[in-house]
This record gives structure tokens, sequence and C-alpha cells, in this order.
């Protein structure tokens, strides 16, 4: 490992020398204020330098987050912050909280980054009335914020298209016009991937070469949004998206059988209606939600009387809330909101057609008298109806925040109580499906420590935080008779703890700016659910003990040039830490560049990225393979 | 920066662990006096192993096939027999049968069970003559010749067909329609060994399974049920006329032959009791009540040790244990192996 870093270091240095001809624009200087909402977040300058085809590519980038990446382009994705699970992570899209009624995780590898302005991690927005009562309850918020939301132009407008290895297509537009009461915003991507990527796996000591077979993915984008100002401190928002993808699914490479024949198709709607009233001391938002969403399973393998497998699901999810915000005094907010939420999910497999209706409350209060504090109450109250029962439960989400500032160091603390329902697929899955699943219980204690520091043409950012997570009434599958009936169980523990740390610095270096952007997590998450059980005390499957990046990049007049450093490290494909489950520790190197040319205020930009210099075959999933180096070209022009 | 750079190295030494690994005992160039057994794994995991133990050490080794053939098993290992001088292993989610040296273990040959793109997915495995029989989950047994090892033919049967016996001279095979659920087959399908025709298919109960054949040549078949409200059962054949002569009402779980009588598990239980196949009478014995396992995943008699081996998966996900214990049901000793062990061969 060290000698990748010392290579970096050195490739990057050796560029930078070569470059250092063009004049200084500007200095860019990290943040000097703290956010006391969002812990970590995304700029769409870094974003855009990374080149990334999705938002599970960027997500790397965070410290305390693990990506689940099932393979590479079109694989599934889910971010798991702290080894909460991934399904206590709500992915929050231009202030809607994304569905995940069926599956319980938002596949991040079916959102663009192209459009996207800025992606944080927030832990605790008690007074922010843009999120979501429902984000705003989970164990922590991915809050994503496109060009629709962020864009102050009176015209602007992105046409692209990007080409890459193993059959990589995509062409995308972004166009936006603002009148006077009136903002409408337009954008749409289509994807084509061929993705027979040849990779290497070991069987035993023997080495396999071999091209990945069933991975095509095409897909599509859109959408399409509006915003009124009807009368002053007056904003009426409409948001449609939607997104239709056919994926070939490769699967886990199985040793002797590359034949899997399975496919995923689904439609996705996403419709948002939203009013904002924003007074002196009054903020008031009502907002409506609905999501359709369509998805479809065939297995043309799969060996039942038909000769092959097609499940269908239809999952539908609407809700609204009302949030006010009070400005108390000029140190002091709060806020009050409601939510109801109702999913519905219709399949064949499912042993009964469910639906569940979800109310979500919460109490917050923000005031900077001494720091700033951030505490919350929340209460979510659900009833699923199923046949003829009906389950209600109630439960009760404290959460605090408390971040105190002097000169360059700021410190705080902070405890948080989540829930994750069970998804309908772990309620009602025919056969494995439990319908009296208990929600997760999420629990995190962190403390935070933040340090700037300023020297000449130099600026440092050092965000140190060690956490606590435990778990209850995890929901994990197992198998009950045999190890083909499974069932789904209230049964794990798990118990985790660790630290993040994220360094940023910026410099002035010869006539351009030199940045580095180093994250780290140490997280030892155990599981603690049987004390009599092999596995107790064992680190959970898939949880590295240390995992993280380092980004070099340099800017000079018209030029970039990153370098990128990514380390997981060695981790168990299950939850027995025995060498039999150990998955090797890896590393990949990414580098690109790009150059900008500006005339009359349009800009043309050309980014190049090799990913995976250094071509190591790896997976995060054990058998779910990634691909070895590859080249990515993207080409924008900005209106 | 010189603060940052003190809490990053702190991390690090603090991230550190110092990891020991147990030493692996050695596999024998030549198989005698140990046990080999295989673990099934866990399905896309390509963890299916065999172990050897050795009965001079005691130790055991659960790379024995890595470590003799450079390469893995493959994914979900489904049956293990011997026949002759050769080992063959059904490995399912691979679709491959491995046909090893039985005196060394080293692989003779590895056989693709595909149709085409389809895999076949073979699940068990019976011998009659120079032929083995091997049920392929995509409706057929696969017959093989023992001397070449090629598939001469497939026999068409029922469903998703699981467990396959001999018996008077004809094969018969527990079509279990799985992958049909909840529509699953009930059926056992009966092939004259001398035409290698199927010639009648006998219904049973939903879901059928595991099946033996006893010393007088009676067929037990266990149907697994809907895993709910239908339970598991055992259902008797009798061979000469092909009928099923008897529906048992006792609880059942699984099952293996115990000199003249079956050794039965009850579901959710690790308590193993006797049927007596003479007498056939519903009254179970207790035989083994204080058994040192967390799950049972299967029994195995064998009448070259005369011992009795029970498979320990534990929780399915962790490695499992061979538990042995004597011909009256006692306790003896536990040997730790791979991933869900469920069948073994015994070497004198």
């Amino acid at each position: 490992m060290l000698k990748t870093i010392l290579f970096l270091g050195a490739f990057t240095l050796t560029f930078i020398s070569f470059s250092q001809y063009k004049e200084i624009e500007e200095v860019i200087l990290i943040g000097k204020s703290v956010d006391s909402t969002r812990i970590y977040r995304l700029d769409e300058k870094r974003i855009l330098a990374k080149n990334a085809c999705d938002v599970g590519d960027l997500m790397r980038l965070f410290p305390g987050v693990q990506v689940t990446s099932y393979g590479g382009i079109g694989g599934l994705k889910t971010a798991n912050f702290r080894s909460l699970g991934a399904g206590q992570t709500s992915v929050v899209f231009d202030y809607q909280a994304q569905s995940t009624t069926q599956s319980g995780a938002t596949d991040l590898g079916l959102i663009p980054a192209d459009f996207i302005s800025e992606i944080a991690v927030i832990q605790q927005a008690s007074t922010d009335i843009l999120l979501p009562i429902k984000s705003k309850l989970s164990g922590t918020i991915l809050a994503i914020q496109t060009k629709h939301q962020a864009a102050t132009y009176k015209k602007n407008g992105l046409v692209g298209m990007q080409t890459g290895s193993f059959g990589l297509i995509e062409g995308f537009a972004f166009g936006q016009k603002r009148w006077e009461k009136l903002k409408i915003s337009i954008s749409g991507k289509s994807r084509f991937y061929n993705g027979a990527f040849p990779f290497t796996y070991n069987n035993g000591a023997t080495q396999v070469h071999t091209t990945r077979k069933n991975n095509q993915v095409i897909d599509h984008y859109g959408m399409f949004s509006c915003s009124y100002t009807p009368a002053k401190n007056h904003l009426l928002s409409l948001g449609i998206s939607g997104n239709s993808y056919d994926k070939q699914l490769p699967g886990a490479i199985i040793f002797y059988n590359e034949h899997a024949k399975q496919y995923l198709s689904g439609n996705e709607l996403d419709f948002q209606l939203r009013h904002l009233y924003t007074g002196k001391k009054i903020q008031l938002k009502s907002q409506l939600n609905h999501q359709i969403n369509q998805l479809t399973y065939t297995d043309s393998n799969y060996l039942n009387a038909a000769g092959f497998l097609k499940n269908e699901f239809h999952a539908q999810q609407t809700d609204g809330e009302l949030q006010l915000k009070l400005t108390l005094t000029n140190k002091t907010s709060c806020l009050i909101g409601s939510s109801v939420r109702n999913e519905k999910l219709v399949a064949a497999t499912l042993s009964l057609l469910p639906n569940r209706t979800v109310s979500e409350s919460m109490l917050g209060i923000t005031t900077n008298y001494f720091g700033v504090l951030n505490g919350q109450v929340g209460l979510l109250a659900y009833t699923a109806n199923f046949s003829d029962k009906t389950a209600a439960k109630t439960y009760i989400l404290p959460s605090v925040d408390w971040l105190i500032k002097r000169k360059q160091i700021a410190f705080g603390v902070a405890f948080r109580q989540s829930l994750r329902l069970p998804t309908f697929s772990e309620l009602y899955y025919q056969q494995i499906g439990n319908n009296q699943l208990l929600p997760e219980k999420g629990s995190q204690f962190s403390l935070r420590m933040l340090h700037t520091y300023q020297r000449k043409r130099m600026i440092f950012q050092t965000i140190i935080q060690p956490f606590f997570a435990h778990v209850t009434n995890k929901i994990n599958a197992i198998p009950s008779k045999n190890l083909f009936i499974w069932s789904i169980q209230n049964i794990g523990k798990t118990r985790a703890f660790g630290t993040e740390f994220s360094e940023q610095m910026n410099s002035r270096l010869g006539k351009g700016i030199i940045g580095m952007a180093v994250n780290y997590t140490f997280q030892y998450c155990v599981d603690i659910t049987d004390p009599a059980s092999p596995t107790y005390n064992n680190l959970i499957s898939y949880s590295p003990l240390h995992s993280g990046g380092i980004e070099l990049n340099y800017n000079w007049n018209s030029w970039r040039v990153f370098s990128q450093f990514n380390y997981q490290g060695k981790r168990y494909a299950l939850n027995e830490s025995i060498p039999a489950n150990e998955l090797a520790a890896f590393n990949t190197i990414d580098i690109g560049g790009s150059y900008r040319f500006e005339k009359n205020n349009r800009s043309f930009n050309i980014r190049m990225t090799v990913n995976n210099l250094t071509n190591k075959f790896n997976s995060y999933i054990n058998f779910f393979v990634l691909p070895g180096i590859n080249i990515n070209m993207k080409l924008n022009y900005e209106i | 920066m010189k603060f940052s750079i003190l809490i990053l190295c702190l991390l690090l030494i603090v991230g550190c662990k110092k990891e020991t690994t147990k030493p692996t005992a050695e596999i024998p160039t030549w198989l005698k006096s140990g046990l080999l057994v295989l673990n099934e794994g866990m399905f896309q995991f390509n963890n299916a192993k065999l172990s050897w133990m050795n009965n001079a050490d005691q130790s055991v080794n659960n790379d024995f096939f890595e470590q003799k053939n450079n390469r893995s098993l493959g994914d979900t290992g489904n049956d293990l027999k011997r026949y002759g001088g050769k080992i063959y292993v059904a490995v399912s989610t691979s679709s491959t049968i491995e046909i090893l040296n039985a005196t060394n273990g080293n692989s003779i040959k590895q056989i693709s069970m595909m149709n085409g793109s389809t895999p076949k997915q073979p699940r068990s495995i019976a011998f009659y003559g120079s032929s083995a029989f091997v049920t392929c989950y995509d409706g057929f047994v696969d017959v093989f010749d023992t001397t070449n090892l090629t598939i001469t033919m497939r026999i068409p049967v029922g469903q998703n067909p699981e467990d396959l016996v001999v018996s008077n001279n004809k094969l018969y095979v527990s079509n279990s329609g799985g992958l049909n659920f909840p529509n699953v087959d009930s059926t056992v399908s009966v092939i004259n060994l001398n035409t290698l025709q199927e010639i009648k298919r006998i219904t049973v109960g939903p879901n059928p399974g595991a099946i033996v054949c006893d010393a007088e040549g009676d067929i037990y078949v266990i149907s697994r049920g809907n895993y709910a409200a239908i339970p598991a059962q055992l259902h008797r054949i009798e061979t000469f006329s092909d009928t099923k002569t008897h529906d048992f009402t006792f609880a059942i779980q699984s099952m293996a032959i115990f000199q003249d009588k079956l050794l039965i598990s009850e579901p959710n239980s690790i308590v193993i009791k006797t049927f007596n196949t003479l007498t056939e009478s519903n009254n179970l014995i207790n035989f083994i009540t204080n058994a040192p396992i967390t799950t049972l995943y299967g029994m195995y008699f064998s009448s070259i040790t005369n011992k009795v081996y029970c498979f320990d998966a534990v929780n399915y996900s962790s490695t499992g244990y061979v538990v042995q214990f004597s011909v009256s049901g006692n306790y003896e000793k536990k040997y730790h192996v791979g991933l869900n062990p469920s069948k073994l061969i015994v070497y004198e």
C-alpha cells in the first residue's frame, strides 16, 4: 500500500512539474465556516472532475460510507454509513425521499452524475425545512441536489456525450430558462453499455482469464421541473422525473458455469409538487409526492415447468407533508412537521398484497446561543394491512447534535436514533417473507472535531469523527428448514465503533493550485447476536477494518489533472471471520485530466480518465467482479 | 497539519491487528483410515469443499480437493458417492460431476452438465452395473458409462428430480418440483433398469425429497410438504407392485439407513429416533437425545466403522461439524469441517 501511495504522489508531482507555465486564475479555498448539518459534501467541480458514471461511483469519496457494488456500470450500488446497513440511509433527490418500499435501499447506480450540483452526507438537519421528515428520521441522509434546483442563471444549457471502454456510449443534455416569475428546467440522458470486459479470477491455485458475459445495460433518464413565484414570498415547484432500464444480470461468477441468463427491466416515475412560503419569521412548506416503480425480473434458465421465471412487481408510494418553521429569535428557530405516506406493492410472488400507511411527525429546534444545537424528537407510527390482519406500531426517535466553534477548532457531539421499516419483500415474499417483522433500530453516538489551519498560501481542514453505532432487531435472511429454504427474521444485533478521518488541503503551487483530499475510515463492526454462536464478536460481512482514499489534483488556467487512490481493506464474505471467507484487500488508482475552453460565455470541456490504472481485478462483493483498466472520455458544451 | 498526521498515524496503529493462522493438516498421498466429507458450501460463494479427516491423528484438512487438484470444487456440492475405484461428486450450481480417483483423490475427469447453454444442475447419484445415474433438475436422469465416463442417454422423469435409489432392478426417483412452488410435483418415477425407460409414476405426497431402500428392498421417501401447513411425511413404496403402501403419521425432517432401521430426525429438533423397517411401527424409539449439535443437517451410518455420523450445519453460514456417535447412540467426538457438511465416505 505504501509503495502505491509513493508511486501515486511521485506520478502526480511529475505531472505537475511539466505543467507550471499557465497563469493562475483563482485560489479556491475550502470553506472556513462550519456547516453544522452537512458533515461531508462534494461540490460540482469535484463531481465533474471524476467523470463518474453514476452517483454510486462518487460515494466512495466520503469517509464512513461503504459502497456495496454488485459489478460495474449497471450493477446495483447501495451506500451503507457506519455499518448501519443500506436501509438506514435515506437518499433524497432534489428534496424528495426516494422510495424504498420494495427493496429497502436506493440503487445509486441508476442516478446519473451528470446533472448533480452537490452531494452531501447529512446527519442532523432538524430545522432544514426542505428535507423530508422521513429522511430526517433515518440513520443518515444522502442529499443529492441537481442543477434543476441549484442553477440561478437566466439561461443555462449543457450538451454532452461520453464514450468509454467496453462499449460505453452515453449522451446527455440539460436546459434551463428563467423568466421573472418562472423557471423551467429539463434534462435527459441515455446510456448504452456492452459490458463485455475481460477479467481474471482465482479458482483455487488456478488463474482463470475470461470475459464478462450477459452484462449489457441500456437506460434512459429524464427530468422536468418548473418553479413559479405567484406572489412575493411564495414559490411553487413541480418536478417530474423518470427512468427506464433494461439490464442483463451476469450475477456472481459461478465456477465452471458462466451461463447466467437473467434480466432486469424497470420503469420509474416520480411526481413532486411543493409550495414554499417564506415570511420574515415563518416558513411553511407543503409537499406532495407520488412515485411509481415497475420491475420485471426474468431468468430464462430457470428449471421450472414453464422453462423460465418471470416476476413482476408494481410498487406505489404517495406521500404528503407539511412543515412549519418559526424563527423565534435571531439565534433560535424551531420546526414542527408531519407527513403521511402510503405504500403499496402488487406482485404474484407475494403471499399477500401489502398496503402500509406510515405517519411521521417531528419537532425540531436549532439554537445558536452556545455553539449550534440541533435537536429533534420524531414520532413514527405505521399501520400495515394484510389479509384480515392489521398491525400498528409507534416509535419515538430522539436525536441531538451540538457543535461549538472556537477560532479554528470546532468540537461536536451527536446522538441519533433511527428506524428502518421492513421492506415489503421482507414481509411478504412467498415462502420466506415474515409479516411479524419489527423495524430495525439503529443508534449512533459520535464526536466531531474540525480543525482549519491557514498559512500563507495554504489552507488545511481536518475532520475527525469517532463513532459508536448499535443496531438491534437487525433483519436477516437465514436458512430455516434447510439450505434452500430461508426465512427472514429479526435476529441480528451488531455493534460498531470506529473513526472517520478527512483531510483537505488547497495551496497555491507554482502558477496553479494543488489540492489534496484524504479520507480514511477505521471501523470495527461485529455481530453480537448470540454469545453461543461461532460468529459472535466476528466482523460482519463486507465490513473492512480499513478503507479510504487519497485524491490529488492540480488546476491551472483551463487545465486540471487529478489522481485518485482508493483502498478497501481485508473483509469477510460471511459473518465468520475465517480465512475461507476472507476477501483480500485491494486498491485502485484512477487518473484523469480535463481542459476547458471558453468563448463568448460558452465553454467547451473535454475530460479523460483512466480508471483502475494498474489493471487490478477485484470485487467489493465476492465474485461480483469489477472491470480492469478502462478509459472514459467526456465532452461537454455549456451555454 | 502535524496534528492531523499524528492522528492519522495513531489510527493506523490502533487499527492494525496481529493475526494468527491455524496450521492446516497435511493431506495424504493415498487415502486410508479416514473420512472424506462433502461440505455443500453456500449458493454463489463457490465454496463447496471436501474435508479429509485422518483417523490416525484426528487432524482435519478442509481444502482437500483444492490441494489435490489446484482448483476449487465449485458451487453447492450436493452428493458424494464412491463406486468401484472412483468417487463421484455432484456439484449442483456449478453444474458439474467431478470424478476422482478413490485411492488418492486426484481428479480423473470433470463432466460439464450442460444442456446447450442451460445448466442441468445435477443433484444426486446412484449406481447399477456399469452405469451411474444422476438426477438433473431440468427433469431428466442422466445415464453415465462408469468406464468411459460419458453420458449415454437422458431419461425424462418428473419435475426437478431430487434423489434416487436402486431396488429390485429398478430406479426410484423422487420428483420434487421445488422450482414450481407452490405447484410442486408429488410423484416418484420408476425406471426399469433393463430398458432404461420410465414405467410408472407413483403419487406419494407434495415435494418428494430423500429416498432410501431398506434391507428388504422397500422404498421409503419423504415428501417435504410446503414447509408450512403441509408437513413433511414418510411414505413406503412396495417394489414388486410399485405402489405406495403406507403413509406414516410421525413428524419427520430427514432419514438415513441404520442396519435394519431408519434414523429419523424431527423438524427443528436435534433428537434422533429409530424406525424399525421390519415391524414398521409408528412408535419411534429415542436413539440420540442429547447431542452436541446446533442444527442437524443430515445423518449417515457406516457399516465399516459401525458408527453414526451426524452433520451439524450450525447456522448454515458458519463452518459446521461432523459429530460421531457409537452404534448405541453415545456421543464420541466431533470434527470441525467446512460450510454445511452433508455427505461422507468412510475409508478403512
